[in-house]
């Protein structure tokens, strides 16, 4: 449905507050024309940065120095993101629909603006990073779990006062990033995807809330990040294959880090099942906002509870159906491609690394098949009438 | 409940507008209109009162909205997001009970029904997938004691029981082209599995050309637009894997043609094809095709002019400049004048930013400072980026305006 015909329904169905017809939608740039800016301002972001790195090398080798331009980086590009930010807000309340064209609003004012603000903001993180990092004199086995904790911390403040779209869409990814390395150093790595899981059913099922306070670009960003996190990181889950990588996996592993880790040992399915109670709390969510009936909210939570014990060892497709079911209700059609996408890899994932014959593989995927026949006819019988 | 319609939405544009319909079907194609609206718009008698399909697959007539005649027309509403109706909430006109209620009204989430549909498919899919994968999983395992005749028996068994299958259903269905499309794709590994077992020793580009050359009748029975694209894609994977296979761009081909100039002189005679059977045949109407064609064809003499720049030795390369410089004047005068296609403009701008840069590289490259240079080409690709959106979205809007 295009916007014009929306805006008469809203008024023919009487849903909107105030009186008046909304107006017509501002003009569009096409992508393409678009796309082909935000690429000539990231190269020509990437030149001038080198031209910089290259004058300014000797400078740059001090952390204090390194730590200050990123910070003057950082703050400068905000003031601009937050001043573009402004115009833009007062121009949405002129045009209340046409708040859908605000990053490219973004752009029909300046997209090279936005993205060459964008890529010197991104310089200025990896300035601060670097400079936390050389702290410990880039050796990650020495890092403390402060070192995690500090990068997170800046990438919540970019977040929050860098409104630019792109901007803070990298910075959410960057601050859960942290916090899942985070929970790696301290032995808590199984629990990121339970945390991620839950933090985005929270996000996505109350996005209307955070509308209604203003928050939503912010929030947005942050369970983007969340969701797009959790299709992800289920791969490297059981192997602690990101920290690993990292090479901070035996530290800190005393106190609570150690309890946490004892106890992930003990109960390893303790975290699909965390996960598989977040997919059950959204669906009965989903269901209860469609008036659904006790057989049917029954019969889905039997299901789901059927598909978490059986995908126990790949906690990566639950994560993904609870993506899907998250995105489908809220209408983020990118999200939910990706959360596809997701399941497909950790299904093949999962019957790739099944220590069997291919003849053994196969008869498990054929019974898979029809198990899942099995749950679709199951549904059609307790679907509400 | 309302319906959703999946449409074409009129401005009034003034009797200095005026267009043909068929300039409008394009148009419409262009802006991304959904195949089912812009062929009903095609086919109705009257362009203000035509019929459109709802996604549902119900049939309704639909009034344009605001339109000042026949062939006045063309701008394109885009279409609501669940950003749009959160945004309505965000400022107050839409009340927060309401909201599930308007999401539904703009199709950006399932109604009770739709869920049920969704996960229906989404696990029939799953299934689909799970059972397939078992199957190829058995197949693989007793692969090697097949034999030839038993591995060539099953692969054309299954290619015959697709064939079987597009005849039960039919070339005039969307099902039978599909399928018949899934055919085409799986001509390549029937092709590939021949070259594994007689060790023809063909290279990647002779695959995909006699599997191009294998499709034609399949994509010319299908007449279906993705048949079409999917041929088109073979087909310019098989003539760039050319390039990089017969020694990269020195190789002189036939006629005392190099690689390089082959491949454009294709690609030319192909952009003018499609453009000719745009307006004639329905499985070529739209604007993917001439697309990608033209991506190829600058990109390819893109490459060879900035070769030249840089002296590379190539059979014919001196003329690459010459030959860019040609393509991309008459593309301008074509697409800016007589046919309007932001995004082919797009693409020869991209193309003169690129050889720009690499003239001024070659240029600058005996300067000292890698600084001042590397400050020299960023100043250089601002302003070509600036000017190029300025440019390009003043055409994009005026078209709309005039649209």
């Amino acid at each position: 449905m295009n916007v014009e015909q929306f805006n008469q329904t809203l008024a023919h169905e009487g849903l909107l507050v105030a009186g008046g017809a909304p107006p017509l939608p501002a003009k569009r740039i096409p992508w393409h024309v678009v796309a082909l800016a935000g690429f000539g301002a990231w190269l020509a972001a990437i030149f001038v940065l080198m031209a910089l790195g290259v004058g300014a090398l000797p400078l740059l080798e001090s952390r204090i120095v390194r730590g200050a331009a990123g910070l003057v980086a950082c703050v400068v590009c905000a003031g601009f993101a937050r001043r573009r930010d402004a115009v833009d807000r007062a121009t949405e309340h002129r045009q209340v629909f046409g708040i859908a064209e605000t990053a490219s609003s973004a752009s029909s004012g300046g997209v090279f603006g936005a993205q060459f603000q964008t890529a010197m903001s991104l310089t200025g993180f990896g300035l601060i990073v670097s400079a936390i990092l050389l702290r410990s004199e880039w050796s990650m086995p020495h890092s403390s779990s402060l070192v995690y904790a500090e990068i997170m911390a800046v990438a919540i403040v970019l977040w929050w006062f860098n409104p630019q779209a792109a901007h803070r869409q990298l910075m959410a990814w960057a601050a859960l990033a942290a916090l899942v390395v985070l929970l790696g150093v301290v032995g808590g790595l199984p629990l990121a995807p339970p945390i991620l899981a839950a933090g985005a059913a929270l996000i996505w099922l109350t996005q209307s809330r955070w509308s209604a306070f203003g928050a939503r670009h912010a929030i947005d960003a942050l369970g983007t990040a969340a969701a797009g996190l959790l299709i992800l990181l289920p791969v490297g889950f059981n192997g602690f294959g990101v920290v690993e990588a990292l090479g901070v996996s035996a530290l800190e592993r005393h106190g609570v880090g150690a309890s946490l880790a004892g106890l992930l040992a003990v109960v390893p399915w303790l975290p699909v099942s965390l996960i598989g109670l977040s997919l059950i709390a959204a669906s009965l969510a989903i269901a209860a906002r469609h008036q659904a009936g006790v057989a049917f909210k029954a019969g889905l939570c039997v299901a789901i509870v059927c598909v978490t014990v059986a995908s126990w060892r790949a906690p990566g497709i639950v994560a993904c159906l609870l993506v899907w079911a998250l995105a489908t209700a809220t209408g983020r059609g990118l999200l939910r491609a990706g959360a596809l996408l997701g399941l497909c890899f950790h299904l093949f994932h999962l019957y790739y690394d099944l220590q069997s014959s291919l003849l053994a593989k196969g008869g498990v995927l054929l019974a898979s098949g029809a198990v899942v026949l099995l749950i679709r006819v199951s549904l059609q019988w307790a679907k509400p009438r | 409940m309302a319906s959703v319609w999946t449409s074409i939405t009129f401005r009034n544009t003034g009797p200095m507008c005026r267009r043909s319909r068929r300039d409008l079907v394009i148009d419409a194609q262009q802006r991304g209109t959904r195949a089912t609206s812009v062929r009903a718009f095609a086919e109705a008698p009257d362009p203000r009162r035509y019929t459109a399909w709802t996604p549902t697959g119900e049939k309704r007539v639909a009034e344009a909205t605001d339109g000042t005649g026949p062939g006045t027309t063309g701008a394109i509403a885009r279409t609501v997001r669940s950003d749009d109706v959160l945004a309505l909430l965000e400022h107050g006109r839409l009340a927060h009970p309401q909201l599930e209620r308007a999401m539904q009204l703009a199709g950006c989430v399932p109604t009770r029904a739709g869920w049920i549909r969704q996960l229906d498919r989404l696990l029939a899919g799953l299934a689909m997938l799970l059972i397939v994968a078992g199957v190829a999983c058995i197949v693989a395992y007793n692969w090697a004691g097949l034999g030839r005749w038993g591995r060539f028996g099953l692969a054309q068994a299954g290619m015959l029981a697709l064939l079987v299958a597009i005849a039960w259903r039919g070339l005039a269905s969307v099902g039978g082209r599909r399928l018949l499309m899934v055919a085409i794709a799986l001509l390549g590994p029937l092709l590939a599995l021949f070259g594994q077992t007689y060790q023809t020793g063909a290279e990647t580009h002779d695959l995909l050309r006699v599997w191009a050359l294998l499709a034609i009748p399949w994509v010319l029975a299908s007449g279906y637009a993705p048949a079409w694209l999917l041929w088109l894609v073979l087909a310019e994977a098989a003539m760039l894997t050319m390039i990089f296979d017969l020694d990269r761009w020195s190789s002189v081909l036939f006629a005392g043609l190099s690689t390089w100039a082959t491949v454009a002189a294709l690609n030319l005679a192909a952009l003018l094809f499609w453009e000719w059977g745009a307006r004639r045949f329905e499985s070529l109407a739209g604007r993917s095709g001439q697309r990608l064609i033209a991506t190829v064809l600058v990109g390819t003499l893109t490459v060879a002019t900035c070769l030249a720049f840089f002296s590379v030795p190539a059979e014919g390369i001196g003329v690459a400049p010459w030959v860019w410089l040609v393509v991309l004047g008459v593309g301008y005068y074509v697409y800016r004048f007589h046919r309007l296609d932001v995004a082919m403009l797009s693409l020869g701008w991209l193309s003169m930013t690129i050889v720009l840069l690499a003239g001024m590289g070659r240029m600058l490259n005996s300067l000292n400072s890698l600084a001042f240079l590397l400050l020299l080409i960023a100043a250089a690709l601002i302003a070509s980026s600036v000017l190029g959106r300025q440019w390009l979205g003043r055409i994009a809007s005026g078209s709309r305006e005039a649209g």
